[in-house]
């Protein structure tokens, strides 16, 4: 698994221009949006195959102000003429559409908002993006950016094998036999006893 | 004419957020749209469509009119000539 968060007051426009440099609708987009953009570009610019349109890496992104800070500008830009530029970035799911389109990715595409930052619930849902069994990869990001100036912004590149148990370990609660001679996978979210939580993730080549 | 064209250009330039992008990187009779022009897209029409009504007063009815009217930044001069209001 890859993390990498950018800072809070991070110039983003020279992050851009120091590991980018060749897209300029980035300057189009609104703050989430180029915090998610720049995210995805720091995860897999080392991709070997990088462009290669793919549909098994899905787009994950979590906040708790969705567009918010877009809305406002939007909602500001009303008291003149409003701004269609500013207008189409009023949505949270614009976040993992900017990063799909760059990408070329064709898997599924999800934004969510939560209450807090919650790692149970983005561990979930996750896991959850891994059992549509076309999925290898999740690229997911808690994007909080209330205003233009603070955020907070971590992304995770997570592949299917990061799932996987150390080789001769077994943790996994329950397991479901995939169809004959194929392989299946499977992320489930238990309540432990005492009101606890756990998570168990696991997929098992199914050869025997 | 020509001082128009540029303080047109500097508009677009600020409207648009085309990064890094100077007047004199535009040519008067470049097409805006389509690869071989700024490569501008249906949102920039709109987007340009508020910026000649919020600086000069115009109204144009339709984005396809729009059409018309951005061919280039010489074109959109000519009609911000003739049309302003303000």
């Amino acid at each position: 698994m890859r993390t990498v968060n950018i800072p809070s007051g991070t110039s983003l426009a020279d992050l851009y221009r120091e590991h980018v440099g060749d897209y300029p609708k980035f300057f189009k987009m609104d703050t989430a949006c180029k915090l998610g953009f720049l995210l995805a570009e720091l995860l897999v610019k080392e991709d070997p195959d990088r462009f290669v349109p793919r549909e098994d890496r899905a787009v994950l992104v979590f906040s708790r102000f969705g567009s918010l800070a877009d809305d406002r500008n939007f909602a500001a830009s009303m008291e003149e003429l409003a701004s269609p530029a500013l207008f189409v970035y009023t949505l949270p799911n614009t976040v993992t559409g900017e990063i799909a389109i760059r990408n070329k990715y064709a898997g599924e595409t999800s934004a969510y908002v939560l209450e807090a930052f919650d790692p149970d619930q983005i561990l979930n849902q996750i896991c959850l993006a891994f059992q549509d069994r076309d999925t290898r990869s999740v690229l997911a990001a808690w994007i909080d950016c209330p205003n233009d100036n603070e955020w907070n912004a971590i992304g995770w590149l997570i592949e299917l094998e990061d799932l996987l148990p150390p080789a001769g370990e077994h943790h996994c609660c329950h397991h479901h036999d995939g169809e004959e001679g194929g392989e299946h996978h499977c992320c489930h979210h238990h309540d432990g006893e005492e009101g606890g939580e756990h998570h168990c993730h696991c997929k098992e080549n199914k050869q025997e | 004419m020509e001082n128009l064209i540029n303080e047109l250009k500097l508009k677009v330039i600020d409207a648009l957020n085309l990064e890094g992008m100077t007047p004199a990187d535009i040519a008067d009779d470049a097409p805006l749209f389509g690869d071989d022009g700024l490569g501008l897209d249906s949102i920039d029409v709109l987007e340009l469509i508020v910026l000649l009504e919020k600086n000069y007063g115009i109204r144009l009815a339709t984005p396809a009119e729009g059409k018309k009217v951005f061919q280039s930044m010489a074109v959109m001069a000519e009609y911000v000539a003739a049309n302003r209001t303000k």
